[in-house]
């Protein structure tokens, strides 16, 4: 189990993260999510002890391991560049972490763990005789072979291709339920994390802005942020009007829309927020104008505007004929601002 | 995210100067103390610190004539250096043609040549009963050598262009291969001839590079001491040449040696100064956005480039006269009616006999020679792969001016103070070999990290970091990782020291004495008792050793840098 407590790191005069909690229990895999620069890679390398935190704490398997030299933690790294030893064989690097502890048939674990991601037969060559795919394989049974407690993966797909990746992910994926391995996996790719994550943390310049399973983050966000971070979102600025246990109605741009009350209060001012596909369209009481629409192979989407705000849909035929779509929102959520 | 390549692995900048501790003592123990020995002497008149003894020594018209020599001589072989380099780095930079790679990896060897063979080549090549002279007589019929250079002002000044020119043309070379031919042919479309646009956009674009080089090629010659000491004699010596002949050779004057060398200390403190001042003033260096364009040096159309060959001509006698006459004679033997091919010579240097004139057998001047190698190259290593890991971790100009100091004192100061300091405890305890080990590692350690820095900056930080997460500690990630992966680059600089030692004189004239003597010592005292033979042989070898070296110093690294971006 790793458990990070109000963690703070700066780098002269840029704070790289504030304030930050995160828990990763046993067994579990959790996605650290946000654009480049939020700061997530900087939690990971503080929890792999090559960055120490200005505050806040680290713990192992609930023992504190704040001051703990990287090689006393346990942790298996895999980096983006892979870190792959240029001077060593894939048996030599696989090895490499085995050196350090005693009593492993280090053969035996090493053709294991070859087997385990698939490069049997790999051992004698050396990483730039692989391919970008097969390094990043061999990169992960490395830090695999010592039996880390936990896993932590700083964007380890971003550097092949596209449908390489798709592949690798999935396999990741089935892997990491296999060995019951608890994992932290940092990435920016909002896909790779719904995708492989049992929870999802996204973060934002230093903190944490939510954590959640993913069909929750992606249906419930709780701040605008998220709801935009993750798939197409429409976030219109309305206000509460009144409120009824957990429903709440929002006044928008003269018009008023049933939504899920969340954590917001009667008269607050909130973001209107719903995913193009709770639109209905062809019915309901709102009129929306069609701008214009981008063809996108298995779908269209359909730019529009409902009383100068802008509204995205999403439809399975091409509508940019109709000037005008009758809508209504089966589903909307109020986000306070 | 973007890694600082200088970042440590965890977090203990405090290391860094534990880390620092090693070297400080050791430079403490072989530099700082004995260069206090020699300030004292030349400070302290009877236990009291006063400036008399550099005051008297500057108003000996003596001592005023070695410094007016020693910058008259620097400043005109800065000149020659340029005269005769500027047309070789344009020759270099314009000009396609098969051998161009080699002759521009040629340039480095004189650079790496002992000068001490140089200065034999010198003899033999421009001497009264030279090669040269011999050829022109009987080509013409005279009966006087018409060329008498050696022991005069003009040997120096020739012998330093011949080391330093190469050098200005690497520096032009890279400066115009630099600069972006854009802006040339701009000026061209604005109605500017070649000739015009050459002295108004590339003159100036080079100029920086040029001045740049002056100023190292001024004080390289300032502080040399080999060349004017076998080519000036004591004539023509300079500051450095005094200092030699004041504390071992006839004038034997310890103090006034230390009042020149503190002369001496302070003219290499403002030189070194100024070119470092220089070099970041000046370095304004631009990329050219694609290579500058070449012409094949041979075509039929543009007969005008035969020309070049009044430059390349003369250039190659200069340039190769004096190696080829070393090779030759030590593999001739005069013989009635002319000369007779011969190993004598070669036998004679590896005789174990006691020889008085270079007071040691040649055997052991060359077993001496590989020891002091071994050594100094042994410990250069470990104190230039400690300091480089210092300077890593630690930024701080105060910490890395401590740490390199040596490369701004003269080898001449640098044996002086070394051989007051064997006459003291601690380092007395030591042989005479000692000193010289000492005094070797001390000159060449800064290029061992000059070497190794740049290539352990360009190491993935992540592969220590990958260690370290693995399960090695900090030693056994430098262990395992880093010092494999710099495994060619101190495998190259290894070789690189070795050669410089092995060719290294300035510290052994100061420190050597009977049985301890190394080659580059032992052909000076050929020289001495006209044993061209025994000194050419000898030369020979050292030339094939060093130039070797230097070799597989370039090879290395440059076949490193290919492949670690494969």
């Amino acid at each position: 189990m790793l458990e990070v407590r109000r963690l703070t790191k700066r780098f002269g005069a840029v704070t790289a993260v504030a304030d930050f909690s995160l828990a990763v229990a046993d067994g579990e895999t959790v996605a650290l999510l946000g654009p480049s620069g939020c700061g997530k890679t900087t939690v990971l390398r503080i929890a792999a002890g090559l960055e120490r935190p200005d505050a806040g704490q680290v713990l192992l398997a609930g023992r504190d391991a704040t001051d703990w030299p990287p090689e006393r933690r346990g942790v298996g790294l895999v980096f983006q560049s892979y870190a792959l030893f240029p001077h060593l064989s894939v048996r030599s690097n696989v090895a490499y972490g085995l050196r350090f502890r005693r009593g492993v048939d280090r053969v035996a674990r090493v053709e294991e763990l070859l087997a385990l991601v698939g490069l049997s037969g790999y051992e004698r060559r050396k990483p730039h005789q692989l391919s970008a795919g097969q390094q990043q394989r061999v990169a992960l049974a490395r830090a695999l072979a010592p039996e880390p407690g936990i896993l932590l993966l700083d964007e380890p797909l971003s550097a092949l291709d596209a449908a390489l990746r798709k592949d690798l992910r999935a396999e990741l994926r089935a892997l990491l339920r296999k060995l019951g391995m608890t994992a932290l996996y940092v990435t920016h790719d909002q896909e790779e994390a719904l995708a492989l994550a049992d929870r999802v943390a996204v973060m934002r310049e230093g903190r944490l802005e939510q954590v959640a399973p993913p069909a929750e983050l992606y249906a419930r966000p709780r701040t605008p942020f998220v709801a935009a971070f993750l798939g197409r979102a429409n976030l219109w600025p309305g206000r509460v009007v009144s409120v009824d246990g957990d429903r709440a109605l929002v006044e928008v741009a003269g018009a008023r829309f049933p939504a899920a009350r969340g954590e917001a209060g009667e008269g607050d001012k909130v973001f209107l927020f719903f995913r193009p596909e709770w639109v209905h369209l062809g019915e309901g009481p709102f009129v929306a104008e069609v701008e214009g629409a981008e063809y996108l192979g298995d779908r269209w989407e359909l730019r529009a505007r409902f009383r100068d705000l802008p509204l995205v849909l999403v439809v399975s035929r091409d509508l940019r004929s109709n000037r005008e779509l009758p809508f209504a929102l089966s589903n909307a959520q109020a986000i306070p601002r | 995210m973007a890694a600082d390549p200088g970042r440590a692995v965890g977090f203990r900048t405090g290391a860094g100067w534990a880390l620092a501790l090693l070297p400080l003592l050791f430079l403490g123990v072989t530099f700082f103390w004995p260069l206090g020995d020699v300030l004292r002497l030349g400070f302290q008149v009877e236990g009291r610190w006063s400036g008399e003894r550099i005051l008297a020594a500057l108003s000996d018209p003596y001592v005023q004539r070695l410094i007016l020599f020693t910058l008259e001589q620097a400043a005109l072989s800065a000149l020659l250096s340029l005269a005769l380099g500027f047309p070789l780095g344009w020759f270099l930079t314009r000009y396609r043609f098969p051998g161009r790679g080699l002759l521009r990896a040629f340039t480095i060897v004189p650079f790496v040549l002992p000068s001490i063979t140089v200065a034999l080549g010198f003899i033999l090549f421009f001497g009264r009963s030279g090669h040269l002279n011999r050829f022109l007589m009987s080509l013409f019929g005279l009966g006087e050598p018409p060329i008498r250079v050696l022991y005069t002002l003009w040997a120096v000044v020739l012998a330093h262009a011949f080391y330093n020119a190469p050098v200005v043309a690497r520096f032009v070379n890279a400066a115009w291969e630099g600069a972006d031919p854009d802006l040339v042919e701009a000026a061209r479309t604005l109605g500017a001839r070649p000739a015009h646009a050459f002295a108004t956009v590339t003159l100036p674009l080079l100029l920086p590079s040029l001045l740049s080089s002056l100023a190292l090629v001024f004080m390289l010659c300032t502080l040399s001491f080999s060349i004017p000491l076998a080519l000036g004699g004591a004539r023509y010596a300079t500051i450095e040449v005094g200092v030699y002949l004041y504390a071992r050779g006839v004038l034997m004057d310890l103090p006034r040696a230390a009042a020149l060398a503190t002369i001496t200390l302070g003219l290499s403190l403002v030189l070194t100064y100024l070119h470092l001042w220089g070099g970041g003033a000046f370095s304004t260096r631009q990329d050219g956005g694609r290579p500058a364009p070449t012409v094949p040096l041979f075509s039929r159309d543009r007969p005008v480039r035969a020309l070049w060959l009044l430059y390349l001509l003369p250039a190659a006698v200069v340039f190769l006269g004096p190696i080829g006459a070393v090779i030759a004679d030590s593999f001739l033997h005069p013989a009635p009616g002319g000369v007779s091919p011969t190993l004598y010579w070669y036998r004679m240097i590896a005789s174990p006999d006691w020889n008085p004139f270079i007071e040691s057998s040649p055997r052991g001047a060359v077993r001496m020679s590989l020891l002091v190698g071994f050594g100094a190259t042994g410990l250069a290593l470990v104190l230039g792969i400690s300091v480089s890991a210092v300077l890593r971790r630690v930024r701080s100009r105060i910490l890395e001016t401590l740490l390199m100091a040596p490369l701004a004192v003269s080898s001449v100061v640098l044996g002086l103070a070394l051989l007051l300091a064997f006459r003291r405890p601690p380092l007395s305890a030591l042989g005479g070999g000692w000193a010289i080990v000492l005094a070797h590692t001390l000159i060449v350690y800064p290029f061992v990290v000059r070497a190794i820095r740049p290539l352990w900056d360009s190491l993935d930080p992540t592969l220590t970091e990958a260690a370290r997460t693995l399960g090695a500690g900090p030693f056994a990630a430098f262990r395992t990782v880093t010092l494999p992966l710099l495994g060619t680059g101190v495998l190259a600089a290894g070789a690189f020291a070795f050669a410089l030692s092995l060719g290294e004189m300035t510290a052994v004239a100061m420190l050597s004495g009977p049985g301890v003597m190394t080659m580059p010592m032992a052909i000076y005292h050929f020289l001495g008792s006209r044993d061209f033979g025994a000194a050419s042989a000898m030369a020979t070898v050292l030339m094939v050793t060093t130039a070797l070296a230097a070799w597989a110093w370039d090879r290395a690294g440059s076949r490193w840098l290919g492949g670690s971006r494969a």
